[in-house]
C-alpha cells in the first residue's frame, strides 16, 4: 500500500500533471465564483476535454475541477449574497452579514482555511477507509447494493426541505428517465418513440446541463443588469480569519466529519452537507444565537464541511462504483473514459490510481485556498460582470459540450426540451437533485434489484444487510415526521 | 376552473400522466426489462397524485412550496411583470438558436447569438465583438484544432455545396 | 524461344505491376499520411469498460496509432452493449475513416445469426479491419458447489454471465443438456470484472473466462477448479477439454450444431468501420492492424493482459469467418432459441 501511495504521489507530481491539476483548479475556482457554471454544469463542460488524456492528466485535472467548486462559491455568498453553487448556501446566513459590516476579507479568508482543512480531512478519511474497505465490499452483495441505492434517492428526496413528495417523485422521474433505450438483460426497446437516436439512452450530461446550467440562465438572464451589487471588501481579516478556523478547530472537525458522512451517502450533495453542517454547528457551540448576525462560526462549519463531503463522496464513487451525487456520476463518466476502473475491485487492480486521486485531492484544496487568498479582489469582480456577457458564454458553452457528448446534433434539441423541464421543474419548486441523482442512480438500482431476484428469488429481501438498510430507509422517512411531531409538540 | 388548470397543477398531471403512460408502456414487457419501472413506476405514480390532491387542496393564494433545501437561491428579478417578459424573451433565444443550428450549423449558430444577444442586452460593440471572438477562437482552438470535431453538414451548407456542385 | 520470349514478357508486365501496385501503395500511404496527420482516431468500444472487448480495444489503440500513416492521436470510448451499440454506432459513425468500433463476435454476432427480433444493424455492411482471437474459455466452478452440479435435489449451481451472448453460455447449456447440469443463469452483469466479484462474494458458483489471470487467480486461492476448458490450451494442460469431459456422452445432431454455432464461434473481438467507409481508409487500417500485431510492443503487453493464447486474424479472413457465422440453417437458429428460452438466457427482441 505505502508503495502504491508512493507512485500515485509520484505519478502526480510530474510537470504535465501538475500544469493540468492547476488548470483545473482555476477553472474549478472560476466556475464556483460564477452562479450557475461551478459544480456539475462546469464538469459536464469540460468533461468531454479530459476524455481525450492520459489517466493520471485526466484525474489531476478533473480532481483539481471538481474538488474545488466549493472554495471558488464562497465569494458571491459572502460577497453578494449568491451562492456560486448548491454547497455554499448556508454560508450566506453569516458571511454575508459579516461583510456589510466591512469584514469580507476575514469571511472570505476563514471561508478558505476552513475549506482547505475541510478538503485535507475528507481526503485522509479516503486514505483510511482503503484497508477496510475490503471486507465491507465483500459483504455487499446485489440485494445491499440495490437497497443502498434506494436510500439514496429516498434520502435526497425525503431531505427535499418542504418538499418531500415533489423530492421522491423526482428522484423516481430520474430513474425512468434512465430506462429510456436498449436494455441489455432482454433486447427490448424502451420508450424509444421510434428514434434510433434514442436507442443508447440520454446521456448524464445532456440531463446535468439542461436540469443545472439553462435554468440558471434563464434566471440570470431575467434578472438583467448585473448579477449583484459588489460589497466593499475589507481593508484587513486575512490572517484575522485564519486564526478564527485555527480557534475553532474541533468545529471544523466535527463538521469535516459531518460532510465526509454526507458524501459517503449516495445521493447527497454539497448542499446537504453544508446545512447539515451549519446545523449541527448551530445545535452544538455555545452562544447560538449569534448564528446568522455575522459569526465567523456560521462561515467555518459549512465551508468544512463541504469540501470534506468531496472526499466522502469519492468512497462509493471510487470503490462501489456508485456516485454520491451528480459531479461524482460526471467524474465518474471521466475516469471509466480514460480506463479506470470504479468498483470493489479497484484496490486490488488500481491502488496506485486510488492514491493519485487522494494526493489530487489534497494538493487541489491547498492550491485553492493560496489562490483565492492572492486572488480575493480580481476574482470577486468575476461576479459583478453583467448577464449579458455571462449568458451568451454558458449557452455557448453549455450547447458545446451538449454537442460533444456525443457528436449527435439531436443532442441540442434532446438539452432544450429537458431545459423546458428543468426550469418547470425549478419554477414549480419541484427539486431538481434528485431528479439528476435518479437518472445517475436508475441503471445501478434496476441492475441490481434484477440481480436480486434473478439470484435469489424473493428470498434477497431476508438478507440481514437488505432488512439493516430496510430499517435505516424507513428511518430516513420516519425521521421528519416526528421531528416535525416533537417540534409542533414544543410549539404547543 | 382556473386554480385548478394552474400551470403548477398540470405540471403535476403530467408527470403522473408520464408514470401512467409508462406503466401501460412497460406491461407489453417481459419481466426482466419492465421489473424497475413496474415497481418505482407504481410509486411514482402514487406519490405523484398524492402531489396532485395536495396541490388542489392548497389555496391558489398560498405561497407554493418553499424553495427545496437542494435549490439555488433565485436570482430572478424582484419586478415580477419584468421577470416574465424576460423569462419568455430569454426562451425566445434560446429556441431561436436551436432552431437555427441545424439550418446554419452548431459553430455558426452559436458565434451568431453570442453576437446578436450580447449586442441586443446593452453590450457595445467592441466587447460584444471581442465576447463572439473569444466563442469562435475556443470553438476552433478546441473543437476543431484539438479534437478534430466533425460538424454535421447544415441545411444552408448542403445547399450552398449543391449550387457550388452545379 | 518463343517460351522465353513468354516468359521475358510476363516478368515484364509482373514487375510492371509490382512497380505500379508500389507507386500506387506509396501514393496510397502518402494521401493516408496526409489524411490522418494530426487527427484523432477515435476507438468506439461497444462494451463497458473493464470488460475482454475493452481490454482488447484498448491494449490494441495503445500501439495502433504508431501504425497508421500520419500517426494520428488515438482515442477509447465506450459506448452502450453489443447489440444496442451496434443497433446506433450503425447509424451514427461517420464513415470517415477515422472512428473504428470494436465489438465481441459472439455479443454482437449470435443475435444477427438467429434473427433476432431487436437486431437493426448488418455486420457484413461493415469495413472489417481485424480481429483478435484470445484463448478458449475455461469454466471456472466454486469447489463447494462442485456436487450440486450433478446433483438436481440440491439448490442449481449459479452461472454468472453478463447480458450479452457469450460462447461460455453455450458450453454451460451443453453442459446442462448433454450432462445434466444442475444450473440456473444469473445474467445481466455489466462487466466480466462484476461477475468475478459476484463469485467472490458468493453470489455465484460459476462462470467461464478466456483470460489466463483470471483463472490462474482463482484457480491459486485454493477453493476454485477449473472444471473444464473449451479446447485443450497449452498453459493449462491439467484441464480436461469438453470434448473429454462429455466422453461418450457426447451429443451428434441439432443439440451439437447449435453449440458450434452459439454465438459465432470462431470470431472473437472485432475491429469495424462504420458502414459506407471508404476502401482506402479500410485498406490503410487493415495494414496497420497487422502491423501493430506484429509488432514487439503489442505482442508483449497482448501476452501480459490477453494471454498467451491471443491471436491476431486479418481482415478478410475475419470477414470470411464472420460471413460464415451468420449463416446458420433454420433449424439450428430455432434449437438455440429453445434452448436460450429454456435457459432464461436473453433472446434481443422488442416484445415478450
Amino acid at each position: 500500500m505505502f508503495e502504491a501511495a508512493v507512485h500515485g504521489l509520484t505519478q502526480l507530481m510530474q510537470p504535465v500533471p501538475l500544469g493540468w491539476l492547476v488548470l483545473g483548479v482555476a477553472l474549478g475556482l472560476w466556475g464556483g465564483a460564477l452562479p450557475g457554471v461551478g459544480g456539475p454544469a462546469q464538469l459536464a463542460v469540460l468533461l468531454p476535454f479530459a476524455m481525450l488524456m492520459t489517466p493520471i492528466n485526466a484525474i489531476a485535472f478533473l480532481i483539481g475541477v471538481a474538488s474545488v467548486g466549493n472554495t471558488g462559491n464562497t465569494f458571491t455568498s459572502v460577497l453578494v449574497a449568491v451562492p456560486g453553487g448548491s454547497g455554499s448556501q448556508a454560508t450566506i446566513l453569516d458571511g454575508y452579514p459579516m461583510a456589510r459590516r466591512g469584514e469580507a476579507k476575514r469571511a472570505l479568508s476563514a471561508s478558505f482555511m476552513a475549506s482547505m482543512l475541510g478538503g485535507i480531512i475528507g481526503a485522509f478519511f479516503l486514505f483510511a477507509s482503503v484497508p477496510i474497505l475490503k471486507p465491507l465490499i465483500r459483504s455487499f452483495g446485489s440485494p445491499e447494493l440495490f437497497m443502498f441505492t434506494i436510500w439514496g434517492i429516498s434520502m435526497v428526496g425525503i431531505l427535499s426541505a418542504g418538499a418531500p413528495i415533489k423530492g421522491l417523485t423526482a428522484g423516481i422521474l430520474g430513474v425512468l428517465v434512465s430506462t429510456i433505450g436498449q436494455d441489455e438483460k432482454s433486447g427490448v426497446i424502451r420508450f424509444d418513440v421510434g428514434e434510433p437516436y434514442l436507442w443508447n439512452g440520454i446521456s448524464i450530461v445532456l440531463v446535468s446541463l439542461s436540469v443545472f446550467a439553462i435554468p440558471e440562465v434563464i434566471a440570470m438572464a431575467t434578472r438583467r443588469g448585473k448579477v449583484a451589487e459588489l460589497t466593499p471588501l475589507g481593508e484587513t481579516g486575512i490572517w484575522q480569519g485564519i486564526k478564527d478556523t485555527f480557534i475553532h478547530w474541533k468545529l471544523v472537525i466535527r463538521c469535516s466529519l459531518v460532510g465526509v458522512w454526507v458524501g459517503i451517502l449516495p445521493g447527497l450533495g454539497s448542499s446537504v452537507a453544508d446545512w447539515f453542517a451549519y446545523a449541527h454547528a448551530r445545535q452544538t457551540e455555545k452562544n447560538p444565537e449569534s448564528f446568522g448576525t455575522g459569526d465567523v462560526r456560521g462561515v467555518i462549519a459549512p465551508e468544512s464541511s463541504n469540501n470534506a463531503k468531496e472526499g466522502g463522496d469519492l468512497i462509493p464513487t471510487l470503490f462501489f462504483g456508485i456516485p454520491g451525487g451528480s459531479s461524482a456520476a460526471l467524474l465518474l463518466i471521466g475516469f471509466v473514459a480514460v480506463g479506470l476502473k470504479p468498483g470493489p475491485d479497484i484496490i486490488n487492480t488500481q491502488l496506485d490510481s486510488v492514491f493519485a486521486i487522494i494526493w489530487a485531492l489534497v494538493l487541489s484544496q491547498v492550491l485553492a485556498s493560496i489562490l483565492c487568498w492572492a486572488f480575493i479582489k480580481p476574482a470577486a469582480q468575476i461576479c459583478v460582470l453583467s448577464f449579458h456577457i455571462l449568458v451568451p458564454l454558458i449557452v455557448a458553452l453549455s450547447l458545446l459540450s451538449a454537442f460533444a457528448a456525443n457528436f449527435a446534433i439531436e443532442d441540442i434539441f434532446t438539452l432544450l426540451a429537458l431545459s423546458v423541464m428543468g426550469f418547470i421543474m425549478k419554477k414549480y419548486g419541484w427539486p431538481r437533485a434528485p431528479f439528476v441523482l435518479g437518472v445517475i442512480l436508475g441503471p445501478k438500482m434496476e441492475l441490481y434489484l434484477w440481480l436480486s431476484v434473478a439470484r435469489y428469488d424473493m428470498g434477497w429481501l431476508l438478507h440481514p444487510g437488505v432488512i439493516a438498510l430496510g430499517l435505516l430507509i424507513i428511518g430516513t422517512f420516519a425521521y421528519p415526521v416526528w421531528r416535525d411531531a416533537r417540534a409542533r409538540r414544543a410549539a404547543a | 376552473m382556473s386554480a385548478i388548470l394552474s400551470g403548477r397543477n398540470l405540471f403535476t398531471l403530467f408527470i403522473l400522466l408520464v408514470f401512467v403512460g409508462a406503466l401501460v408502456t412497460a406491461s407489453e414487457w417481459p419481466l426482466r426489462a419492465s421489473i424497475i419501472v413496474l415497481v418505482l413506476g407504481v410509486c411514482g405514480a402514487g406519490l405523484a397524485l398524492a402531489q396532485l390532491i395536495v396541490d388542489l387542496r392548497k389555496p391558489r393564494t398560498e405561497k407554493d412550496t418553499p424553495r427545496p433545501t437542494y435549490e439555488t437561491p433565485s436570482i430572478e428579478t424582484e419586478d415580477p411583470m419584468l421577470g416574465a417578459r424576460a423569462t419568455w424573451e430569454t426562451w425566445a433565444w434560446l429556441v431561436g438558436l436551436v432552431v437555427m443550428v441545424p439550418i446554419v450549423g452548431l459553430p455558426v449558430a452559436l458565434t451568431a447569438f453570442v453576437l446578436l444577444y450580447c449586442r441586443a442586452h446593452g453590450g457595445g460593440w467592441p466587447i460584444s465583438l471581442l465576447l463572439t471572438a473569444l466563442v469562435a477562437g475556443f470553438i476552433y482552438g478546441v473543437y476543431v484544432q484539438i479534437m478534430h470535431v466533425y460538424w454535421p453538414s447544415s441545411w444552408l451548407g448542403g445547399l450552398l455545396e449543391g449550387i457550388v456542385e452545379i | 524461344m518463343e517460351r522465353r520470349r513468354h516468359f521475358i514478357g510476363r516478368t515484364c508486365v509482373r514487375a510492371l505491376a509490382v512497380v505500379v501496385m508500389a507507386a500506387l501503395s506509396a501514393v496510397g500511404s502518402a494521401a493516408a499520411q496526409e489524411y490522418y496527420k494530426g487527427k484523432v482516431f477515435t476507438v468506439v468500444v461497444a462494451s463497458k469498460a473493464g470488460g475482454g472487448t475493452d481490454t482488447t480495444a484498448r491494449v490494441v489503440a495503445r500501439y495502433w496509432g504508431d501504425h497508421i500513416p500520419g500517426k494520428p492521436k488515438v482515442v477509447v470510448r465506450n459506448k452502450g452493449v453489443q447489440v444496442s451499440a451496434a443497433n446506433e454506432l450503425q447509424h451514427s459513425t461517420r464513415p470517415d475513416g477515422l472512428t473504428v468500433a470494436v465489438f465481441a463476435g459472439a455479443g454482437s454476432l449470435g443475435p444477427v445469426a438467429r434473427k433476432a427480433k431487436g437486431v437493426r444493424y448488418n455486420p457484413l455492411d461493415w469495413g472489417i479491419v481485424g480481429s483478435v482471437d484470445r484463448g478458449p474459455s475455461i469454466m471456472i466452478l466454486r469447489k463447494s458447489a462442485h456436487e450440486r452440479l450433478y446433483d438436481k435435489s440440491k439448490p442449481p449451481v449459479t452461472i454468472g454471465s453478463v447480458s450479452t451472448d457469450r460462447e461460455q453460455d453455450a458450453i454451460a447449456v451443453l453442459g446442462g443438456e448433454a450432462l445434466g447440469w444442475n444450473i440456473k443463469f444469473v445474467l445481466g452483469y455489466p462487466s466480466s470484472n462484476q461477475i468475478y466479484l459476484a463469485y467472490e462474494r458468493g453470489e455465484v458458483d460459476m462462470f467461464g473466462s478466456g483470460t489466463a489471470d483470471i483463472i490462474e487467480r482463482f484457480v491459486k486461492e485454493g477453493h476454485t477448479i477449473a472444471l473444464l476448458s473449451e479446447v485443450a490450451r497449452p498453459d493449462f494442460k491439467n484441464v480436461p477439454t469438453l470434448e473429454a469431459v462429455l466422453g461418450n456422452k457426447k451429443p451428434t445432431g441439432l443439440l451439437w450444431k447449435a453449440y458450434r454455432s452459439w454465438g459465432a464461434g470462431a470470431v472473437d473481438k472485432y475491429f469495424a468501420l462504420p458502414p459506407k467507409s471508404k476502401p482506402e481508409h479500410l485498406n490503410t487500417l487493415r495494414e496497420s492492424f497487422m502491423a501493430t500485431m506484429r509488432s514487439a510492443d503489442f505482442t508483449k503487453a497482448a501476452a501480459d493482459q490477453l494471454g498467451e493464447g491471443a491471436t491476431p486474424v486479418n481482415g478478410q479472413e475475419t470477414h470470411e469467418r464472420i460471413e460464415a457465422a451468420l449463416h446458420i440453417p433454420d433449424d439450428v437458429i430455432a434449437t438455440i432459441r429453445t434452448l436460450r428460452q429454456k435457459y432464461g438466457l436473453p433472446q434481443v427482441t422488442s416484445k415478450k
